[in-house]
């Protein structure tokens, strides 16, 4: 036992617990063979993980916004017109389409017109329902593609397929992946940013934005609402920055005193330090929105009830893209099931709700980016995990359609004002230019200027890839 | 289950197996080390001991008890001046120990 009385120094333990853990660790022969194995890229991670870092070739967009809606929209009563369905409306879905299973139901009930009507907008005539009013004013900037399928029915694995290629958890992110190849732009910021809805995560929860095998340091960072929205960014009640910054220099120069000239990690572990002060001092100027105008507030929605807080979000994503993240999601929907997209029942409700709130904060997003001259260079993404059936669910609602469904997107290099691809005649599935998820992430992979093919990671011996299998990059989206 | 501390420490999630363990260096790292709710706890109650474990020794016996406690060996000479350079300029034990268990030495095994 280490006796009490500390003054004598001669009453030192011969082994020390940490002499322990460092000797033991050297006799490990399988651990230091480990690292020699590991591939050489990980020694350069070690310096400075997030340092920005050269594209596979020239990209076209620097960051992405990800609007998420969350339990799925309708694409056929928003994006995707189908007036077949006024024509067989209240039959059954034709034989010739086969058996169609879905979450909670089995195909055998009547089709279901879509309860809105679709008029053309912009120059290139693109049809929109009149659940979206204001986001139908950008159709000349939006590029739809109307032929995406996944492979799972269920909420929770589907949106890993979108979130990260697989509809298993436990895989990377696209936001993780894409910090992983080209890190950040701030110097004062978390790389990957997600803003949940307030009301509660989506049913994948945080897998959606974990690092999976990456290192940790690649997993978004949530967001809070309220001024301090990074966990631990405040110091503590008392803690002034003078006396924060008084321990800081007492523990820098300790720090100073172990370090050698070819301890490169150790110099990556003493900036890390003062990034983090720096944030403490940033971060919460990055989402002081009490600066902004009028106009941008009213740009935005947030001088309406049902808009503000959306709006909040989208406003908060321009001012993070603007400093430099790399990689934004936010999520509209998440928490109990009134506030999310999943129209089982009342879809003329829920959607009418939930579009509400999203309709002219989106529009806002998309305005403010092209007037910042911001749009060219971000990657604005709206989408979900799947869309919706053309039968009907307990006579007014939809069930969920992995088979075909809509995402569409904005500026970073797509072409505007253009569809790719087609569902059937009653949007039931993808026929015309199917595109797996796979050829999604591709996209905007290449988008970023990545090659989905030499983005990858050693894991369990396989150079593991968001793509995973195949994936093209759908050319008819670029610009 | 990951602990919020571990876990920005590249702590793997128990969903997939984990052949290699990255590390990772970060400033939410830093920031969870210097200002959550169980490192003040974790310092308090360090300063606390320190203060029964040395009722009559004063200050330079609370820097060696802590280096003992925290780092198994005595101050360097020039690590005792800055302590008690650091104390005497308004820094607490508290934050002393903070700093320690901030440093280096401490959070890594070299």
């Amino acid at each position: 036992m280490y006796p009490k009385n500390c003054g004598c120094q001669g009453s030192r333990p011969a082994v020390t617990r940490r002499d322990v853990l460092a000797r033991a660790a050297n006799g490990f022969g399988a651990i230091a063979l480990g690292s020699l194995l590991a591939p050489p890229v990980s020694a350069t991670q070690r310096v400075n993980a997030l340092a920005a870092k050269v594209p596979h070739f020239a990209p076209k967009a620097k960051s992405v916004i990800f609007l998420f809606m969350v339990g799925a929209p309708s694409h056929i009563d928003t994006f995707d017109p189908k007036p077949a369905l006024d024509k067989y409306d209240g039959q059954l879905l034709p034989p010739s389409y086969g058996t169609v299973i879905s979450e909670f139901t089995k195909g055998d009930t009547p089709l279901l017109k879509s309860p809105w009507k679709f008029k053309k907008y912009g120059q290139c005539g693109r049809e929109v329902s009149t659940l979206f009013p204001n986001v139908a004013q950008h159709v000349d900037d939006i590029c739809f593609v109307r032929s995406f399928f996944t492979e799972s029915t269920v909420h929770a694995p589907a949106m890993y397929q979108v979130n990260t290629g697989r509809i298993l958890m436990g895989y990377p992110s696209m936001g993780s992946w894409i910090t992983y190849g080209l890190g950040s732009e701030s110097e004062n910021l978390p790389a990957y940013v997600v803003m949940p809805q307030p009301e509660g995560t989506p049913e994948g929860g945080a897998p959606c934005w974990g690092a999976g095998f990456l290192p940790a340091v690649y997993q978004g960072t949530v967001f809070r609402s309220g001024p301090s929205p990074i966990i631990n960014l405040h110091p503590p009640s008392g803690v002034t920055p003078e006396r924060q910054r008084r321990t800081l220099d007492f523990l820098q120069s300790m720090n100073e005193m172990d370090t050698l000239d070819s301890d490169t990690e150790m110099a990556a572990r003493i900036s890390s330090y003062e990034l983090a002060f720096r944030m403490q001092s940033h971060a919460p100027e990055a989402v002081d929105i009490s600066k902004e105008n009028e106009a941008t507030r009213k740009l935005y929605g947030l001088d309406q009830k049902h808009t503000n807080e959306f709006g909040t979000r989208c406003l908060l994503a321009r001012r993070l893209v603007e400093r430099g993240v790399r990689f934004v999601q936010i999520y509209s929907g998440g928490g109990p099931v009134s506030v999310q997209w999943d129209a089982h029942s009342n879809l003329v409700a829920n959607h009418e709700k939930m579009c509400g709130m999203t309709d002219l904060p989106v529009a806002g997003l998309l305005t403010d980016l092209k007037q910042r001259g911001l749009l060219d260079e971000t990657l604005v993404i709206w989408g979900a995990e799947f869309g919706r059936l053309p039968m009907s669910q307990g006579g007014n609602g939809r069930d969920h359609n992995p088979h075909g469904y809509t995402m569409w997107f904005a500026g970073g290099g797509v072409k505007p004002g253009i569809t790719v691809g087609e569902t059937d005649e009653l949007g039931l599935r993808a026929t015309v230019q199917p595109h797996h998820m796979r050829d999604f992430h591709a996209t905007i992979l290449h988008l970023l200027g990545l090659d989905q093919n030499r983005l990858w990671f050693l894991h369990n011996g396989r150079n593991e890839k968001l793509t995973d299998f195949g994936g093209d990059v759908i050319q008819d989206m670029l610009a | 289950m990951r602990l919020p501390l571990l876990s920005a420490f590249d702590q793997p999630d128990a969903i997939t197996s984990c052949p290699v363990r990255p590390v990772s260096t970060h400033p939410l790292q830093a920031l969870s080390l210097f200002n959550s709710s169980f490192m003040q706890e974790q310092s308090n109650a360090s300063a606390k001991r320190l203060k029964s474990d040395c009722k009559s020794g004063g200050r330079a016996c609370e820097i060696d008890r802590a280096w003992h406690l925290t780092l198994s060996r005595p101050p360097k000479p020039a690590e005792l001046a800055l302590a008690k350079n650091f104390l005497s300029s308004g820094g607490s034990v508290a934050e002393m120990c903070l700093a320690l268990f901030n440093r280096n030495e401490f959070v890594y095994v070299p």
